[in-house]
């Protein structure tokens, strides 16, 4: 319970901010929160606030996973830090590049592979799998 | 003899009334069990809250990272039992990022040991 009253701020703001499928939870000392949102300033946010309570992320007590990916047969934007980002033959970072989209450029999502990539198309044509870390609802 | 034929008849009538009056007892007993036999099968299907906490296998998360991790070439990653240790090098505006792909693979854990560069 103590870790809940640690995180109040972030789970009231998830909570107010209409995160789906919301679900805190904790065990054996580490508060899981997961849950998505269509959009990444909420997940943004809800960072923001985890790294002023736990400054750098060292206390190793919170796993906050907010799914803010767009969901398939929409459009996402690019939000890689600043770079392009590399679009590839398969989803893994072994397979072969194939193209780049551009930081903020907008795709559609045209399928997920799994967890972690997801096949996209460009406004040029390009097909190809992303990191879907770095696409963000557009 | 006439007598005793009535007297014979009659205790015969009784004894016919006592026995179809126990076997209505029986049936009406075992209504009684069948439907307390059904009762607590109904409550088994009281639904049980999602509390579970889904944790990736050591398998899963080692083929998972090099992905994560790729774009920050300071960071070493480890595994151990769900538990991911971060060492190495980053800097501070690129840690979030760093965090919200490694906290998306569902580890038990993460422990922040990198060096943080301004």
């Amino acid at each position: 319970m103590a870790l809940r009253d640690k995180y109040k701020e972030l789970i009231d703001a998830a909570t107010s901010a209409g995160i789906s499928d919301l679900k805190v939870r904790e065990q054996d000392n580490v508060l899981y929160v997961d849950g998505s949102t269509s959009d990444g300033k909420v997940k943004d946010n809800l960072w923001n606030i985890y790294n002023q309570i736990d400054p750098d992320f060292r206390a190793g007590d919170l796993i906050l996973n907010i799914d803010a990916s767009a969901a398939v047969g929409t459009k996402a934007k690019v939000t890689t830090q600043s770079s392009n980002l590399n679009i590839r033959k398969g989803p893994g970072t072994d397979q072969q590049i194939v193209g780049k989209a551009a930081h903020n450029e907008i795709v559609t999502v045209v399928s997920k592979a799994n967890e972690q990539w997801s096949l996209i198309r460009t406004d040029d044509g390009k097909e190809g799998y992303v990191y879907t870390q770095y696409l963000t609802q557009a | 003899m006439k007598k005793n034929f009535f007297a014979g008849y009659f205790l015969a009538l009784g004894m016919l009334a006592l026995i179809i009056g126990s076997c209505k007892g029986k049936s009406s007993q075992t209504t009684t069990t069948d439907t307390a036999t059904v009762a607590p099968a109904d409550n088994t299907t009281t639904k049980i809250p999602d509390t579970t906490v889904v944790i990736s296998a050591d398998d899963s998360l080692k083929r998972m990272i090099p992905d994560a991790t790729k774009d920050f070439p300071g960071v070493t990653a480890s595994v151990d039992q769900g538990v991911i240790t971060l060492t190495g090098n980053i800097s501070r505006d690129r840690l979030p990022k760093l965090m919200m792909a490694l906290n998306a693979l569902h580890p038990k854990k993460i422990n922040n040991n990198l060096t943080i560069n301004k």
